[in-house]
């Protein structure tokens, strides 16, 4: 029995600042991230940090997964310290520990978590990519989580998936799965970087790039690897963020999976079971002046209105974060400048990055998981740990920083849901070697929301609001860099009441 | 005077060695050869240069804009000094004090016949970021005229145009550029900034 309606209404204030209040202290979350990082410069310590946020058990309140790392070289959770731990809502931003008795604990050095409900049996389930050892685990709708991975065809021994998401490329029903590799990594032969007395870790360059992995849903609990004959699996380059969305409208979902230090993807869903990569051709690729940017999470998103979702990739120090405007037709312009968003993240280094409209006011705002790269503080001359940051957009033409909320950390990953039902979109941070961030949305007068759950992932919907003004916004759980976000389809409608014209187009219907 | 040529000689010998390691990579031995100079000479200011020249090229931006700023006040004249140290300032998210340094480039690059357009165009990078885009149009178009064959120049007025919403321009600016010797820009990056704008451009025609 879910706890939500369909679609709900909530009625809150007046427009201002963005806000977040970190509760996490008195939440009962006490997960920390640990990395294995015994000062060897291992390269998965520099990525671990994946949450989902999504209803486990369906009492209609969000709960919490954390992907944790392993002890390094040997990728083994050798002590609780490791394990993936799933949190239960209790409501009032109360969580408990459930991990044990859920049974997902994980294996290896995990990170990110992706969910779906792949067997459409009613429960959200999860996956879970990491370093050589990639998990599904089926929820068993009874608190309890099954590890299903051998029978499902979905084993990893080989590669470093680095992220994944669930999408219904075929608009069969039934959500296949993308995982986005990184790089082919060994720690026997894991290069020395930086001078003798500074180490670092390695740029990606030292390492060999991966393809990407499809694998379609059979609808029988099992899935079959793809990636060959959809042309997902035909660019070798070092994989990171991945994010849903229909870019030219043709009501199939397309993907984007953004790189570190070398070009994007952008795979056009051709509605045969193929896809072209278009990135090139799309204006995506790189940034504008044609360098690669260290990517990290990307969301594909509706940003300015047009009905179209529009494109945002986080970076590195000095990259610049990019954003895309979609002009439709499979052609996106470069929006980071002209929005002033190229500016205001020049000085951040980003990991996960989800779009959700924070302040109810009916355009999606950025917010931006940050730190820098530990050990760099000798060249940077800047500390490494960040606050956490979220850009406003102001009416589709600008994005403004938002004043810090929470301590400096090194923040990776983001998910995002309304954990307390209150209308406003809250956010969780793993922290690096400290406790995770439970961020909830205080923004003063916000405006109010409306919010349509449970339908298929890719579906779109169109709200018409009272003014004449069209907001879209599409199911997805896939969020930034490594992370799932509750799948649900949120819009702030400002100070109206409520739309007066709802479009729900479901994908294949 | 004899005397005075083989002390130069003696002095610049590690410098020479300093820069031929730093051509091919070696940044381990260009270090050694500079520091080698500078215990030599501590206020030579082309050894002072170098080292921060170095360490700019190796990402230690502390201790880059340290070394470039001994160098500017050792040799005020000296335009790549300032540059770099401009360059330096701004990848630590220094940007006022960048802005200062950059301008004072531009101006020491002003007064020299030798005429090298870099300074301009770093300078116009900065002024594409901070969004004026009409003092990058500026500093692009004394480029341009310090170095009519610049690719560098033609491809940062492509870029500027773009921003600007004016894609054929741009496109005609790219063309240009790739009919011009190669510079600093590697050229795949000159066909992907023509290729956008040429995308670009058709998409405006049709929209009309």
């Amino acid at each position: 029995m879910r706890f939500w309606p369909a679609a709900a209404l909530f009625v809150i204030a007046a427009a201002g600042q963005i806000r977040f209040e970190d509760v996490g202290a008195r939440a009962g979350v006490g997960f920390v991230l640990e990395n294995g990082a015994k000062g060897r410069f291992h390269q998965p310590e520099l990525m671990a940090g994946g949450i989902a946020v999504f209803d486990y058990n369906n009492d209609g309140k969000l709960d919490l997964y954390f992907t944790n790392g392993a002890e390094l070289p040997g990728l083994e959770k050798s002590s609780p310290k490791y394990h993936n731990r799933l949190y239960r809502n209790e409501g009032g931003f109360k969580f408990t520990d459930v991990t044990a008795e859920a049974g997902v604990e994980g294996r290896g050095f995990s990170m990110a978590a992706a969910v779906s409900d792949y067997d459409s049996d009613g429960y959200s389930d999860l996956f879970v990519a990491g370093v050589k050892v990639n998990l599904l685990y089926r929820n068993l709708g009874n608190g309890r989580f099954k590890d299903v991975t051998a029978e499902s065809g979905l084993t990893n021994s080989s590669v470093w998936s680095i992220s994944a998401g669930f999408f219904d490329y075929d608009n069969d029903g039934k959500p296949d799965l993308l995982i986005s590799n990184y790089v082919a990594w060994d720690p026997v032969t894991e290069p020395y970087c930086g001078p003798p007395e500074n180490r670092i870790y390695c740029h990606p360059s030292s390492y060999p790039g991966l393809p990407n992995q499809l694998f379609h849903n059979n609808g029988d609990g099992t899935f079959t690897d793809v990636s060959a004959q959809s042309g997902i699996g035909r660019h070798v380059n070092k994989g990171m963020g991945v994010a849903f969305g229909d870019i030219d409208g043709d009501g199939a979902m397309d993907a984007f999976v953004s790189n570190d230090s070398t070009r994007h993807l952008l795979f056009h869903n051709r509605r045969d079971g193929t896809f072209a990569e278009i990135a090139l051709e799309a204006g995506v690729a790189f940034r504008e002046d044609g360098v690669p940017i260290a990517g990290m999470g990307a969301e594909l998103r509706d940003l300015d209105n047009d009905g179209l979702p529009d494109l945002a990739v986080a970076g590195m120090v000095n990259d610049t974060f990019e954003l895309f405007r979609n002009r439709g037709k499979l052609l996106f312009e470069e929006w980071a400048h002209p929005s002033g968003l190229a500016l205001a993240t020049r000085p951040y280094t980003g990991w996960s990055i989800g779009a959700f409209d924070f302040d109810n006011d009916g355009f999606k705002d950025l917010f931006c998981a940050l730190s820098h790269f530990p050990n760099l503080e000798r060249y940077l001359g800047r500390p490494a740990a960040l606050s956490n940051r979220v850009f406003r957009n102001i009416e589709g033409r600008r994005f403004v920083e938002q004043p810090a909320f929470d301590a400096p950390e090194m923040n990776p990953g983001a998910g995002f849901g309304d954990l307390d039902g209150d209308g406003l979109i809250d956010a969780v941070v793993s922290v690096l070697g400290g406790p995770a961030k439970i961020l909830r949305n205080t923004t003063p007068g916000a405006g109010r929301a409306y919010v349509i759950r449970g339908k298929p992932l890719g579906t779109v919907v169109r709200v018409t609001l009272p003014n004449g003004r069209t907001l879209t916004n599409h199911a997805t759980s896939s969020t930034g860099y490594a992370c799932a976000s509750d799948p649900a389809i949120h819009f702030g409608l400002g100070q109206h009441e409520a739309p007066v014209k709802v479009e729900i187009r479901v994908p294949g219907q | 005077m004899m005397w005075m040529a083989l002390l130069l000689m003696l002095q610049s010998a590690p410098l020479a060695e300093a820069r031929q390691a730093m051509a091919r990579g070696d940044y381990a031995a260009a270090r050694s050869a500079i520091n080698r100079a500078l215990a030599a000479s501590a206020a030579d200011p082309a050894a002072r240069f170098l080292s921060g020249f170095l360490f700019y090229l190796e990402n230690e931006l502390p201790r880059a804009i340290t070394e470039l700023q001994l160098a500017a006040k050792l040799n005020p004249k000296d335009s790549r000094a300032r540059l770099y140290l401009a360059l330096s300032l701004e990848s630590a998210g220094r940007m006022m004090e960048a802005e200062t340094e950059y301008k004072a480039a531009v101006s020491l690059a002003d007064s020299d016949p030798k005429g090298d357009p870099e300074t301009h165009l770093a300078y116009a990078r900065y002024e594409m970021v901070t969004g004026d885009l009409d003092g990058a149009a500026e500093l692009i178009g004394r480029a341009l005229k310090i170095a009519p064959k610049s690719r560098d120049a033609h491809f940062e007025h492509a870029r500027l145009l773009l921003r600007l919403d004016k894609p054929q321009e741009a496109a005609e600016a790219a063309a240009t550029a790739l009919e011009c010797a190669p510079g600093g820009i590697p050229e795949a990056q000159v066909r992907y900034v023509l290729s956008r704008a040429r995308s670009l451009a058709a998409d405006s025609s049709n929209k009309r």
